[in-house]
């Protein structure tokens, strides 16, 4: 609170635009509700010494330290948070004049400018953790990132070696790379019990397992619901939805408030397809990141348009947890394995095949690809993938080349001319659909950056 | 039927005329700050010179980066469409559009109805546009319009090896510090334009017959050096500068 106070003391201008960007965010006062509690008891832990705070990257299995009482804190979700406040450019540019270069991740850069001049969670900071973790499964710069700031701090570091899946793997080299995973959980293990002092908590870990599997199963049944006429949600709300799955933090919570909406949605569609209102005039799906600073690329731009984003693999790369075994080294390996096998990194040609099955899942009518210019791991293959869903479908692709987390690669006038000639060919397409001819023999797509 | 086309972009605002599919009128001029003032003077200039009625027009399509500031138009299409209906116009078999304008090159591709299927757009950087030209002829103190002649002249032209307009100046300029002479500059600063609009071509996998649009077609210099790197012979409309806004013209009729 006292940062959050010296911050609005001495950024009341920022602190203004920031409080208009979080009110331009579609969130209802519940999930306001839930993302405040999850700040404020970020904040409260510098006044519960009993308490250990750790700092994960995302995606890490938070499961294993939070059954050793460490409660989850994500740079990252607190740099999204600010990306959605407006308020990154300046702690980039901070973390920019330190030598980070333009074109490392904007998370992080947003995350160490926001710590370094001492911004509250809020607006990107946190505080010093009593130990740090990350894992590789998604990027490699949190190995880096996070390990810079444990050296810097003086704290102890955990770092999860995660092999990315390439094309053409066979399963019993997935099985090895389990059998890896599965070795470094215990050595986590040890590393808890060695800074705890005390042994693992067994039964608070299959408790948080089995928790977290019940928030990524009702998360994943309303993302079903996506499917329907019209889409149950679009990606400028299910962006924020997610936090409650993502930060992992009071599950029980997290749990009444998805049990609430699915129930909203099974009432909302019955066993109904279609509902009032019938379809959107485009449906979209958007791979990568997603514009944090940018809630009107999704709700004005592309929506006064006709066009919404019904699927992301993004979000629905947080929901693979599953349930907990009969042993702990079995919940383990199933823990490895969803640590590995995740939509996000799939390789090349599971993701092509994973591609296909959503265009007719989703009764897609474009694909927009963000060409990430701060995250090239999520940007590696996009070609390809275009390539590839071109010549199956002929739908129409967008290469967006711009950033997650800075609003400095976004320029708006370029990107409005290439968001309008993917429409017109999605017009085009959705026409074609109707008159019930095969989609085009010939290539529909758009490109940018050369 | 009278349509018109408004084609508003970063350095300079095109309209056209079409009276039952017939061009019957085009004009320019330098779209500056205020790019409503721009477009009224010319609209109000060509019902003037048409001897027409502002009610005698049916539909206004606008289009170009400034499309929005045209607040009479009945649709804004993306200048994308326009030109790939503008060079049709023109070459009826047309496959391939590439259009160098003052912001942005583009490289469009067509199926056999005309339809755009494909582009490629280059994104966020001036190398490779009109402005591209226009900061190199700056440097070399040398009249854009005389950049055709001067390059075909060259004894040996220079390689640019930015990719960046701010970087390639300084190269530029270091070359003429070097002594290198303009002519070989320029079919340098040419032939990397060339290169990048070749490696656009590449990507979107354009067929024959290609047309050549915007403000930069009336570059022979620039023309050929596309034409010799991508050993493709290309057409360019009599209009090509009004390319865009003539294809506003044809789509408000649809």
């Amino acid at each position: 609170m006292i940062k959050l106070t010296r911050f609005i003391w001495n950024n009341p201008g920022l602190f203004a635009k920031g409080v208009k960007g979080y009110l331009n965010q579609p969130v209802t006062p519940r999930l306001a509700q839930i993302i405040l509690q999850y700040l404020n008891q970020t904040k409260l832990t510098v006044l519960q010494p009993w308490k250990r705070f750790g700092v994960f990257s995302a995606g890490f299995p938070t499961e294993i330290p939070a059954a050793m009482g460490y409660f989850p804190g994500y740079p990252e979700a607190y740099a999204a948070l600010t990306g959605t406040a407006g308020c990154t450019v300046p702690p980039i540019e901070h973390a920019e004049s330190l030598g980070y270069g333009r074109d490392l991740c904007s998370y992080m850069k947003t995350s160490i400018g926001a710590c370094r001049m001492g911004w509250p969670e809020d607006f990107g900071g946190n505080r010093v953790a009593d130990a740090y973790f990350s894992a590789n499964l998604v990027c490699d710069t949190h190995l880096k990132w996070f390990e810079g700031e444990a050296r810097l701090h003086g704290k102890p570091h955990f770092a999860l070696d995660v092999p990315n899946l390439v094309a053409g793997e066979s399963d019993e080299r997935l099985e090895e790379y389990v059998d890896y995973v599965e070795a470094q959980f215990y050595d986590m293990i040890a590393f808890l019990e060695k800074e705890t002092g005390k042994p693992f908590n067994e039964k608070k870990f299959f408790e948080i397992v089995n928790d977290s599997a019940e928030i990524c199963r009702l998360f994943r049944e309303l993302f079903e619901y996506r499917k329907r006429f019209p889409a149950n949600a679009y990606f400028e709300w299910v962006r924020m939805f997610m936090l409650p799955m993502v930060s992992q933090w009071n599950q029980k919570d997290a749990i009444r408030y998805y049990s609430k909406e699915l129930k909203k949605a099974q009432k909302r569609y019955k066993d109904q397809t279609s509902i009032e209102g019938g379809r959107e005039k485009y449906r979209v799906l958007w791979e990568g990141i997603t514009l944090w600073y940018n809630a009107d690329l999704y709700q004005k731009v592309l929506a006064e348009r006709g066009a919404y984003v019904v699927c992301e693999p993004y979000t629905y790369s947080f929901a693979g947890r599953s349930k907990p075994k009969g042993s702990l080294k079995e919940t383990l390996r199933q823990m490895a394995r969803d640590q590995i096998i995740v939509p996000f990194t799939l390789n090349l040609d599971r993701r092509i095949a994973y591609f296909n099955s959503l265009v007719e899942a989703f009764d897609l009518d474009g694909v927009i690809l963000h060409a990430n210019q701060s995250c090239r791991p999520s940007s590696t293959g996009l070609f390809d993938l275009q390539e590839a869903l071109q010549k199956k479908w002929g739908i129409p692709v967008l290469m967006m080349n711009t950033d997650h987390c800075d609003p400095r690669a976004y320029a708006e006038g370029p990107m409005t001319t290439r968001i309008d000639g993917f429409v017109e060919l999605m017009e085009a397409y959705v026409r074609r659909k109707g008159e019930g001819g095969p989609p085009s023999p010939e290539n529909m797509k758009i490109k940018g950056g050369v | 039927m009278i349509t018109v086309g408004i084609d508003i972009g970063s350095i300079t605002t095109k309209i056209a005329m079409m009276e039952n599919k017939k061009l019957v009128y085009t004009d320019l001029s330098l779209s500056g700050y205020d790019m409503t003032a721009a477009w009224k003077t010319i609209y109000e200039k060509m019902l003037q010179k048409t001897g027409r009625n502002e009610t005698a027009v049916d539909a206004i399509v606008s289009t170009g980066y400034g499309r929005a500031n045209v607040k009479i138009a009945t649709r804004q299409i993306t200048e994308i469409s326009c030109h790939a209906a503008g060079a049709r116009h023109f070459f009826p078999d047309v496959k391939a559009v590439i259009d160098i304008g003052g912001q942005d090159s583009k490289c469009i591709k067509m199926d056999d109805r005309g339809d755009v299927v494909d582009f490629v757009m280059n994104d966020k950087c001036a190398a490779g546009t009109g402005r591209f030209l226009e900061v190199m002829a700056r440097a070399l103190h040398v009249e854009i319009g005389d950049f055709a002649v001067m390059s075909k002249k060259a004894k040996k032209p220079v390689t640019i090896s930015s990719m960046c307009t701010v970087f390639a100046e300084s190269e530029v300029i270091s070359m003429i510090a070097t002594g290198e002479s303009r002519e070989n500059i320029i079919a340098g600063i040419h032939d990397s334009i060339a290169s990048r609009m070749v490696s656009m071509m590449n990507r979107t996998g354009i067929e024959k017959p290609v047309v050549m649009t915007g403000g930069v077609s009336k570059n022979s210099g620039m023309r050929s050096a596309i034409e010799k790197r991508f050993g493709v012979k290309l057409g360019v409309p009599d209009e090509a500068q009004v390319c865009g806004a003539i294809g506003a013209a044809i789509l408000a009729s649809r």
